[in-house]
């Protein structure tokens, strides 16, 4: 099930990627007709292509043939096709997703868990897995911050 | 009043943080891909979806049909939602980044979208409690 896969896994499905090159092509196309001031109409007569085939690229619905992305790709100024190793892919998502996580931990603390400032205190030790949280001790709706050190997570409220 | 926890959709990597909203301890995402698992008709979308929250994530823009704002009918709360050919997933704009509330297939859109204002109005409740 899709909560059980990682992110991994979710990179390696086709459905994924397919989303991503019809919604990458509409960028492209979004782009090109900004850079070159045209409406839709226009970019038809310029691609020599029915508005039907443009309204589908802009809906982000492009699903034709290889020729035809190729015809595409040349007709707005860029290139098809960037083939790169899925290893590859994979290992800069973690890395992007580390440094992400690196810029959260910097923070002070109270952003860190800003998330979950609204919480009803019964639910904080459980949200935390930190059962050493006395949370009787903690009001409704009170901001709560903690300390970064796991061993020594403290709730400081009132 | 009920209780709401955020959880971190960690397969959603960009500069947004994506969450899913528990209610209760029902999360109503999970159970929405978990019931399209087990039918198995329209799974396969889900990851569809889950490329259109990445590359909001990454802030890229996306096509008006498959991404548009979405009225909460909650005041200073704006809404959206991801549209695949048969599902949808809809959502909040948050400080702490975007909520995915509710999802459910689109010939039961009119019934959720109620359902997802009201759980948005129950949740914007319980913060102002």
């Amino acid at each position: 099930m899709i909560q059980k896969m990682n992110r991994e896994d979710i990179l390696k499905r086709p459905a994924y990627w397919f989303e991503h090159e019809q919604n990458e092509l509409y960028r492209q196309v979004t782009e090109y007709m900004e850079r070159e001031c045209i409406n839709r109409t226009e970019l038809s007569k310029r691609l020599n292509v029915s508005k039907g085939y443009v309204s589908q690229i802009l809906n982000g619905n492009f699903n034709y043939t290889l020729k035809k992305l190729i015809e595409l790709c040349l007709a707005i100024g860029i290139v098809p096709g960037e083939y790169r190793k899925i290893e590859d892919v994979i290992r800069a998502d973690i890395e992007f997703a580390k440094s992400k996580k690196d810029k959260v931990s910097e923070r002070k603390p109270e952003i860190q868990f800003q998330a979950i400032e609204h919480y009803k205190p019964i639910d904080v030790s459980a949200i935390l897995n930190k059962p050493n949280i006395d949370s009787t001790q903690i009001k409704t709706n009170t901001r709560i911050t903690f300390t970064i050190d796991p061993l020594k997570t403290e709730a400081v409220y009132g | 009043m009920s209780i709401f926890v955020l959880d971190e959709i960690n397969n959603v990597n960009g500069d947004i943080t994506f969450y899913r909203l528990i209610e209760d301890g029902h999360c109503y995402w999970n159970e929405f891909c978990i019931a399209l698992e087990n039918e198995g008709t329209y799974y396969e979308q889900v990851f569809t979806l889950t490329s259109q929250m990445n590359d909001k994530a990454k802030l890229k823009s996306l096509p008006e049909k498959k991404h548009k704002s979405f009225a909460t009918h909650v005041k200073g709360v704006s809404g959206f939602e991801f549209r695949t050919k048969d599902l949808r997933a809809y959502g909040i704009n948050a400080i702490e980044g975007n909520i995915i509330i509710f999802a459910g297939k689109k010939a039961n859109q009119p019934r959720d979208e109620v359902k997802f204002r009201s759980i948005v109005r129950r949740y914007i409740d319980s913060k102002n409690e």
